[in-house]
C-alpha cells in the first residue's frame, strides 16, 4: 500500500492548467520538499492531493484510500496557511475541536501543546496571536492525531530562528518516528537540512530529484600560502580555484584527510577551513532559471 | 452533536454577533419607549381635558345658571328653554368626565370600559333598529360591522377589566376593521382617532406585528447568523478548509452549521420580541393576555351553499379570541417563517 499515490492528476483553473497529469508514489516513509517559485502551483497540488479542490481529472489515493473518504484524515493531516484559523476562539479551541472531530482524549491537547511549545499562550484567542504563534497552533493541529502522513503548506513562514530550529527538529523527529512528510517551502536551506529528497514543480510537472547525485561539497581552506597549495593540489587532480585569497577544492566524503596530507607535507600552515554543501539552490537556478522567485 | 456545539460556541464568541444583538435590543428598547412615551402624551391629553373639564364645565354651568334666572325673570320662554337645554347637557357632560376622571384615578376600567360599551352598543342597537348607521363622521358613516366589533370588544374588555390600549378617541373606541371605507380629511381623522398605543409590553407587541416587523427582526437574524458558511469561504478566511482535511462528512458539517444558525435565528428572534416585555417591567408591566383580539369569520353561509366574497358590514360575522391564543400563533407562525425565511438565505448565501 502506497502512502501517497498520485495518478494522472491535472488541475485547470481559470483555462490555466497547473497541474499537468502529475503522477508520484511514495511508498516508504521520508521528506519531501516540495519546491517551486511563487504561483507555480505548490498549494494547489497540496490542496488537490488533499480534496479541497476538486482534480480536473486523475486520482489521489492517501494511505490506501481515495482522498475523496474524509475517514482518510484520520491518518493523515495538513497544515494549511492561518487563513483556516478562527480569529475569535482560542487555540485550546481549536485543539478540542479537532479532538472531538478525532475522537481522541483531551489530555493529548496539553501533549502537543507542549511538544510545540505553546502552553503559554493556549488560552489566549488566536486574533492576538503573532505569525509564528499562529504557526505553532497550526503546527499542534497537523500533529494532535499523529497523523503517519503529514502534508506542510509553506510551515517555515513567520517562523523566528527558534522557531524554525524547533520545527525542523520536529520534523526530522517525525521521520524518524515513521512519519512520511511531504513539505512545500522556499527556504531551500532549510530543506538542504531536512530532506535530500526533492519534487519540483515546473509548469505543472512534478520532477523527483535525489540530491544526494547533485550535492557538492567545497572546503574553502584558508592558508599560510595559497600559490603553493594550488600547484601541489593541480598536481594531484584535484579541481581548485582561488578567490579572496582561499583555496576552495570540490571533495567527496572520503578525500579531506588526503587533502590536508597533502598541503601539510608542502609545509603550509592551514589558518581555517570552511565546508559548504549546495545542490537544491543550484539546482534550482538551473530548473527555474528566468522564473521569478 | 459536538459539532453543532462547536458551531455555537463560535457565534457566541464572535464581537460582530454580540454587536448586532446589543443594536437590536437597544433599537427595540428604544421603539418600545418612544411608543410608550407617545401613550403617555395622549393619556396625559385625556387626563388633562377631563381635569380642566371639572373647572371650566361648573364655571359655565354657573353663569348659564345665572343667565337663566334672568331670563326667567326678563321672560324671555325661547332663551330660558335653551339654556335649560345646554345646562342639562353640560351637567351630563361633566358627569361623564367626573365618571372617567374618578375611575381611571381609581384604576377601575371595567367601569370605564362598561361605559364605552354601552355607548357603542347603543350605536350598534339604534343602527340596526333603524336598519342605518348612526354614527358617522363628515357624512362618512362608520361601518356596522366595526361598530359591533368594537362594542363586542369593550364589553370582553370590560368582563377582564384590564387597562386598555390608549386612544385618542375614548368616548367611542372603535376597533378599526378591514370594513371601514373612509377617505379625505375623514380618512385622517379616522385613523388618528382609532390609532392605538400599546403601554403594556404584550400589547406593544399586538400593536407592532400587524406592521411586519417580525419578518424584518426574521431577516435581521438571517444576516448576523446565515452566513457561517459564506463568511468562513473568503480569500481572506478560509476557515472551511480546516474542515475539509478533517474526519467529518460534509453533510455532518453543512447541517451543524445550518442548525446552529437556525437555532440562533429563531433563539434572536424570541428574544427580540421579548425586549419590550422586559422593557414594560420598568413602566405599565406586561399587560393581560386576555385581552381580545378580534378575528373575521367573514360572510355567514347562504342558502344556495357558497359563500359570497363581498364583505357586509350588517352581517358577516367575527369572534375574539384571547390575546394569548393570538401570541401562540404568531409564535408558530413565526417559528415556522424564520425556518422557510432562513433557509432561502442560506441556500443563496452558499452561492452569492
Amino acid at each position: 500500500m502506497a502512502i501517497l499515490a498520485v495518478h494522472d492528476l491535472s488541475k485547470v483553473y481559470k483555462s490555466h492548467q497547473v497541474l499537468d497529469n502529475i503522477s508520484l508514489t511514495i511508498d516508504a516513509p521520508g521528506i519531501w520538499a516540495l519546491v517551486g517559485p511563487n504561483g507555480v502551483g505548490k498549494t494547489t497540488f497540496l490542496n488537490v492531493v488533499t480534496n479541497i479542490l476538486p482534480a480536473t481529472s486523475g486520482s489521489v489515493d492517501l494511505m490506501g484510500k481515495s482522498n475523496k473518504d474524509p475517514s482518510v484524515f484520520k491518518e493523515v493531516a495538513f497544515l494549511q496557511d492561518n487563513t483556516v484559523l478562527f480569529d475569535y476562539l482560542t487555540g485550546y479551541d481549536h485543539l478540542k475541536y479537532i479532538c472531538d472531530v478525532q475522537k481522541i482524549p483531551k489530555k493529548r491537547v496539553n501533549e502537543v501543546t507542549e511538544y510545540v511549545g505553546m502552553e503559554g499562550y493556549l488560552k489566549k484567542t488566536v486574533g492576538n496571536y503573532s505569525l509564528g504563534m499562529k504557526q505553532h497552533l497550526l503546527l499542534a493541529m497537523a500533529l494532535i492525531n499523529e497523523p503517519k502522513l503529514l502534508l506542510l503548506d509553506e510551515p517555515l513562514n513567520g517562523l523566528d530562528p527558534t522557531s524554525a530550529i524547533l520545527m525542523r527538529g520536529i520534523l526530522l523527529e517525525l521521520a524518524e518516528k515513521g512519519t512520511t512528510i511531504l513539505l512545500s517551502s522556499h527556504n531551500l536551506s532549510e530543506i538542504d537540512r531536512v530532506t535530500k529528497q526533492i519534487l519540483f514543480l515546473k509548469d505543472g510537472k512534478l520532477t523527483e530529484v535525489d540530491m544526494n547525485k547533485f550535492e557538492n561539497t567545497y572546503y574553502e581552506f584558508a592558508l599560510s600560502n595559497n600559490e603553493l597549495a594550488h600547484r601541489i593540489l593541480k598536481e594531484r587532480g584535484y579541481d581548485v580555484e582561488i578567490a579572496s585569497d582561499k583555496t576552495r577544492i570540490q571533495l567527496g566524503n572520503d578525500q579531506l584527510d588526503k587533502v590536508i596530507d597533502l598541503i601539510k607535507g608542502g609545509e603550509i600552515q592551514i589558518l581555517d577551513i570552511q565546508k559548504e554543501i549546495t545542490g537544491s539552490e543550484k539546482l534550482y537556478k538551473e530548473i527555474f532559471s528566468g522564473v521569478s522567485s | 452533536m459536538k459539532y453543532f456545539l462547536f458551531e455555537c460556541k463560535k457565534m457566541l464568541k464572535k464581537k460582530s454577533i454580540w454587536v448586532a444583538i446589543i443594536l437590536s435590543v437597544v433599537a427595540m428598547a428604544v421603539f418600545y419607549f418612544f411608543n410608550y412615551s407617545v401613550a403617555e402624551r395622549v393619556h396625559k391629553t385625556r387626563m388633562l381635558d377631563l381635569e380642566t373639564s371639572q373647572i371650566d364645565f361648573p364655571e359655565k354651568l354657573a353663569k348659564d345658571r345665572i343667565a337663566l334666572e334672568e331670563a326667567k325673570k326678563a321672560g324671555d320662554s325661547a332663551k330660558v328653554l335653551d339654556l335649560e337645554r345646554g345646562i342639562s347637557i353640560y351637567e351630563k357632560m361633566l358627569e361623564e368626565k367626573k365618571f372617567q376622571w374618578n375611575n381611571i384615578i381609581d384604576g377601575n376600567w371595567a367601569a370605564i370600559s362598561e361605559k364605552q360599551y354601552e355607548q357603542l352598543n347603543y350605536f350598534a342597537v339604534t343602527s340596526k333598529s333603524q336598519n342605518f348607521p348612526v354614527h358617522s363622521i363628515m357624512d362618512q358613516h362608520v361601518s356596522m360591522f366595526t361598530v359591533r366589533a368594537s362594542a363586542e370588544e369593550r364589553r370582553l374588555v370590560a368582563e377582564i377589566g384590564v387597562e386598555p390600549f390608549v386612544q385618542w378617541d375614548y368616548y367611542a373606541p372603535y376597533h378599526p376593521t378591514a370594513y371601514d371605507n373612509h377617505d379625505g380629511k375623514v380618512l385622517e381623522m379616522w385613523e388618528l382617532g382609532t390609532k392605538r398605543y400599546g403601554k403594556q409590553g404584550f400589547y406593544f407587541l399586538y400593536q407592532i406585528i400587524p406592521a411586519f416587523i417580525i419578518p424584518f427582526i426574521i431577516l435581521i437574524g438571517c444576516f448576523v447568523f446565515g452566513n457561517n458558511v459564506s463568511s468562513e469561504a473568503t480569500k481572506k478566511k478560509r476557515g472551511l478548509n480546516l474542515y475539509a482535511v478533517l474526519p467529518l462528512k460534509r453533510g455532518q458539517l453543512f447541517f451543524s452549521k445550518y442548525f446552529s444558525g437556525l437555532v440562533f435565528t429563531v433563539v434572536f428572534v424570541v428574544f427580540i420580541l421579548c425586549v419590550p416585555l422586559i422593557s414594560s417591567l420598568f413602566t405599565s408591566g406586561v399587560g393581560s393576555l386576555q385581552y381580545p383580539v378580534l378575528v373575521y369569520d367573514g360572510p355567514i353561509e347562504s342558502p344556495f351553499g357558497f359563500e359570497s366574497t363581498i364583505l357586509n358590514e350588517w352581517t358577516d360575522e367575527f369572534h375574539f379570541i384571547t390575546l394569548g391564543e393570538y401570541f401562540s400563533t404568531v409564535l408558530l407562525l413565526t417559528v415556522v417563517l424564520i425556518v422557510f425565511m432562513f433557509s432561502i438565505y442560506y441556500l443563496l448565501s452558499l452561492f452569492f
